[in-house]
Parts: C-alpha cells; structure tokens; sequence
C-alpha cells in the first residue's frame, strides 16, 4: 500500500474508492487520520485503544462509501463516524472499565497561568481531563465546535442535532469547563 | 474575576490545540486496515456487508478465543455439543477463526464483545450457511462470542 501522495481532490478520490480504489482509499485515510485520531483523544478514547477505534472508523467509512451521496461533505461525515465510535467506545469502557478512575496517568498538575512549555501542557492536560465531566452531547459540541473550530451549523449536522442546540450544549460545556479548571486551581495557589 | 476565569479556559484551549502534534496510524494497524478492507471486497456479497458490522474491533487480536459454548479456542480444531446447540466447531488455521454450526436450524447470529456479560445486541452478525469466519492475526485480546 505504499506510494506516492494523491493529487486528486476529495470528491475525485470518494468516487474512486466507491468503485474500489483501494489507492484512492488510502489517500482519503492519509488526510483524514490524523484528524480522526485527535478527535478520538478529545472525546476521551484511551491511547491504548486509539488505534483500534481509528480502524473501526475508517471500516465504517469504507463499507459506507457505497450509501454515500457525491455533493456532499465528506469530511463532516468522517467527524459523524468519528463522533458515533467514540461514543460506542466510551459506552463499552464504561461497562469494562467502571472501577477505573479516568485518566488518571496524566501526572502532576502544575499547570497555571504560567508561559513555559510545560506549564501550557499542564494546562491542556487538565483541560482534557476535565472533559470528562461533560455529558456526551456537551463533548462532541465543546469538541467540534470549540477545539475544530466547525460552525455550528456543520456540528448540528454531524450530531444529529440543531445549531441552537450545537451552541447550547457547547455553552455549557464551556461554563463547566472553566468551573472544572478554576477550582483545580484554587487549593494550589 | 470572570474574565480571569475566561483567560484561563481559553489558555488551556489555545494549549489543547497545539498538544499532541499530528498523529497518524501506525504501519501494522495501516496494513491491518487494508487487509480488512481486501477482505471485504473479495468477500462474495461486495464490500459493503453486514458481515462485519461492529465487528472489526472487537476481533482485533482475537487470540486466544473463548466461544460460550465451553469451547476454547486456542488453536487447531475444537468440536463440541452442548445441550441444544447441535454441533459447534471452531477451527483456527492461519490466523482465521471459523465457527460451524449444525444445529437444524437455518439461522444463527454471532456476537462477539470482550465481556462474556455483555453482548450488543446491535453488533450481532448472521452466519452464512452455518458457517462463520474472521481473521484473528492481532494482539493478545481475549473475546468472547455468543452463537444464538
């Protein structure tokens, strides 16, 4: 499966792993995993499972290709799929994995408002970590909308769901995210 | 104090984006996939099948196998009856996994998860002709399947 990069634009590469091009398949994964891996790490797939979850998405896209319409936007189908195995991953951790505390391999907390590298990754770790305390819905629209920076017109239709709604749920995933990561931080300083 | 509490969810945003750098799927999951997928295409009914229906995760790493059944599965061929089942085999060769079922009855579904006590009823998938077949070439995971 190795090659060259593909020039052909998105729709170009669609049709032609619809037909079966594997080739034209494999281009499509180059320029979406990484965005699929991110997403799932945002919506708290373990690291260990990653990969696996990843696999299962892009099988899902492949044995889907056959339904999918030409015209429309393939990327915000790959955050649906995305979105959709990430939350059949976490509803199978949650049965599996129920003692288990979440994340709990992030190290210390040092971040603050500090400026240096490690303080920054401190503070994106406790912000990952506190992501956990939102509902599914408040995720995936903190996740799209927030961090992809997708309209929330695009994120109500990968959700399901309506922008208002979008903009609702990401509302209030914000107000408890920023509640989560003030009140980690007050018993420090 | 509000817009000192806003500073600081927009810093852990700004710190968020930028982790992590740009991953990609590693050269045995890659191969892995496209295996899955070859399989897929060749697979008699096209490439778009029920056959693997939330399957290819949890058969990842399918060794060693463990049917409800009270059958093991960790390599060669196992036979067993059990009341009801008629007879069930599982035979493992070249990293694929391939149940048979002979029981009278025309129809049966395989489930598959890694908690013997949960099985998705969404993820069950239809054996064609009595028979069942999967790759399992992965990593140590334990599954378990249920054959109704």
């Amino acid at each position: 499966m190795a090659g060259g990069r593909d020039d052909r634009d998105e729709p170009a590469l669609v049709e032609a792993a619809r037909g079966g091009d594997a080739r034209a398949f494999e281009e499509i994964l180059r320029r979406h995993e990484s965005r699929v891996l991110r997403v799932l790490r945002l919506m708290g797939v373990r690291a260990q499972e990653r990969e696996d979850v990843a696999q299962n998405v892009f099988l899902r896209l492949f044995r889907g290709l056959g339904g999918f319409r030409p015209g429309q936007p393939f990327g915000s189908w790959v955050y649906k799929v995305t979105v959709n195995a990430a939350h059949d991953w976490r509803a199978q951790a949650a049965r599996l994995h129920r003692d288990e505390a979440p994340w709990d391999e992030r190290g210390p907390e040092r971040g603050r408002h500090g400026l240096s590298e490690d303080a920054r990754l401190a503070l994106a770790g406790r912000l990952e970590a506190a992501l956990d305390l939102l509902t599914e819905r408040e995720r995936a629209a903190f996740v799209l909308v927030t961090l992809e920076e997708m309209d929330s017109e695009e994120a109500g239709r990968v959700l399901g769901i309506s922008a208002v709604t979008v903009r609702r749920h990401a509302g209030l995933a914000r107000e408890r995210l920023r509640k989560a990561l003030e009140e980690k931080k007050s018993p420090v300083g | 104090m509000d817009n000192r509490n806003h500073d600081i969810l927009d810093e852990a945003i700004a710190a968020l984006r930028t982790t992590g750098g740009d991953e990609s799927l590693s050269s045995a999951v890659r191969s892995k996939l496209f295996s899955d997928i070859q399989s897929l295409q060749a697979s008699p009914a096209g490439r778009v099948t029920g056959f693997a229906k939330g399957w290819r995760l949890a058969l990842l790493g399918a060794i060693p196998v463990v049917v409800l059944t009270a059958i093991i599965v960790t390599g060669g061929h196992h036979a067993g009856q059990s009341e009801g089942s008629g007879q069930l085999t599982a035979t493992k060769v070249d990293g694929q996994v391939v149940f048979t079922l002979a029981n009278g009855k025309k129809t049966h579904i395989v489930y598959a998860s890694t908690d013997p006590q949960r099985f998705d009823p969404a993820a069950g998938v239809k054996m064609t002709k009595n028979r069942y077949q999967v790759d399992a070439t992965g990593g140590p995971n334990l599954v378990f399947y249920r054959i109704d």
